[in-house]
């Protein structure tokens, strides 16, 4: 779907969605929210992609 | 479905980053295969005394290169060279089938930043013995 808005193949590639349900609780999106910006940090800051960049905290090529 | 050794160097990678100034630079892999990786490697005397990467990709990915960078350490590049994906993916105790091109990928990554190496310093590249299809 992303490759068909035009996106490029490695944005679509390192994209995440997140979807949420009725049993979802503020809880479950708390803790979302301090496990992953942690772990995209650590992948992006892998990736030889973000480097060509140079941008902070993003990867768009 | 990875081993605990593969799941240990995707977890804690080894010799992440870059190298500044590197002696040789190999970028292999492209986004629509899903998988991008660069080698960095820093050579003296004919040994490589450094060897970092940088992956986008799976965590087959990310594992097999910090593997060959650890296995290319302190080798002559004659060695390095020798490095196979077979190597790689026995060091890793293993790869799921669908996820030896990984492993293929390092020791091409390790391969282009040789030759890298190689042509800058005005010496033949290497030919690749068994190149894979990829």
């Amino acid at each position: 779907m992303l490759l068909a808005t035009g996106l490029p193949v490695e944005i679509s590639h390192g994209s995440l969605r997140l979807t949420l349900g009725d049993a979802n609780t503020e809880g479950d999106v708390d803790f979302v929210l301090e496990v992953l910006p942690k772990v995209v940090k650590k992948l992006r800051d892998m990736s030889p992609l973000c480097q060509k960049s140079g941008k902070e905290g993003g990867c768009n090529v | 479905m990875y081993s605990d050794t593969v799941m240990d160097h995707f977890k804690n990678p080894r010799n992440v980053g870059e190298i500044e100034n590197p002696d040789g630079v190999g970028e292999v892999g492209n986004p629509v295969c899903g998988d991008i990786m660069k080698i960095y490697l820093k050579i003296e005397n004919n040994i490589v005394i450094d060897a970092k990467f940088k992956t986008f990709g799976c965590g087959a990915a990310i594992a097999s290169s910090s593997m060959a960078t650890e296995l290319v350490r302190g080798k002559t590049l004659e060695e390095a060279w020798e490095l196979s994906n077979k190597a790689v993916a026995e060091a890793l105790d293993g790869l799921p089938p669908i996820k030896m091109h990984c492993s293929v990928l390092a020791e091409e990554g390790i391969h282009k930043a040789i030759n890298d190496y190689r042509v800058k310093k005005g010496l033949k590249a290497w030919i690749e013995k068994n190149p894979h299809s990829t």
